[in-house]
């Protein structure tokens, strides 16, 4: 790898952290980083987190069966794993979703969607912009540059999910 | 089981269930929850609820 990649890597790396501790900053109502949980909550998240577990330990398997009996997938290893964490992780944050245990005390759930909103086009707008470019599939291979469209698509999911649980919690009101 | 004595306890000191877990410091949700019964608190929860509405641990989650 070159300097020129291995610095654009490093800086893209490191403006992600910068814009998640900003965004994390700014979801809070006092101004915290850190997420405050009550006592079932973080039963439920740790449900959540075993679901998680457990979904991306089958998929591993699954990938790895593919490999022994020389299936041969059409990407690159890297959006195979990266699938598979957006898969664990979404099914962290459904479950948790749905058991009213993903937004904490301390966070504003309509600065969460939006951030999410936010995050899901950027994401979008750069995979939109990898296939306008011709980067996605190479070869008939499907590359990294897929990543992005993934993710974006993974934080709508995550909208839809969080906005029709707060309307079934006010239609239960 | 839902806990009737809990929801009338708190309606009796004119609280919301968003008030109450406030004072508790848990979320909306989870007074809800505990309500209807679908989650039953540990006994340091169960000890503040019962400080914040004046009532005692058998007046509120004990069962008859």
């Amino acid at each position: 790898m070159n300097i020129g990649r291995t610095l654009g890597l490093v800086t893209g790396l490191a403006l992600g952290v910068l814009i998640a501790l900003v965004v994390l900053k700014l979801t809070k109502t006092n101004g915290r980083i850190k997420c405050e949980y009550d006592e079932r909550q973080a039963l439920i998240r740790g449900k959540g987190y075993k679901l998680s577990f457990f979904i991306l330990l089958f998929y591993m398997v699954l990938y790895g069966l593919t490999t022994v009996m020389e299936i041969r997938i059409p990407a690159d290893n890297f959006v195979v794993m990266m699938v598979g964490v957006c898969l664990s992780v979404s099914a962290q944050v459904i479950y948790c979703t749905w058991n009213e245990a993903y937004v904490s005390l301390n966070e504003n759930p309509r600065k969460l969607i939006i951030a999410f909103v936010l995050i899901a086009l950027v994401n979008i707008a750069m995979g939109v912009s990898s296939i306008i470019e011709g980067k996605v599939i190479v070869d008939g291979i499907l590359t990294f540059h897929c990543i992005n469209l993934v993710a974006g698509i993974m934080c709508l999911l995550v909208i839809a999910f969080i906005i029709l649980r707060r309307h079934l919690a006010s239609e239960e009101e | 089981m839902k806990n009737l004595k809990l929801k009338s306890a708190r309606a009796a000191m004119d609280l919301s269930q968003q008030q109450l877990a406030e004072m508790v410091g848990v979320s909306r949700q989870t007074i809800n929850a505990i309500e209807k019964g679908d989650y039953n608190p540990t006994i340091n929860l169960c000890i503040a609820i019962c400080k914040t509405l004046n009532k005692t641990l058998d007046q509120l989650f004990w069962e008859e």
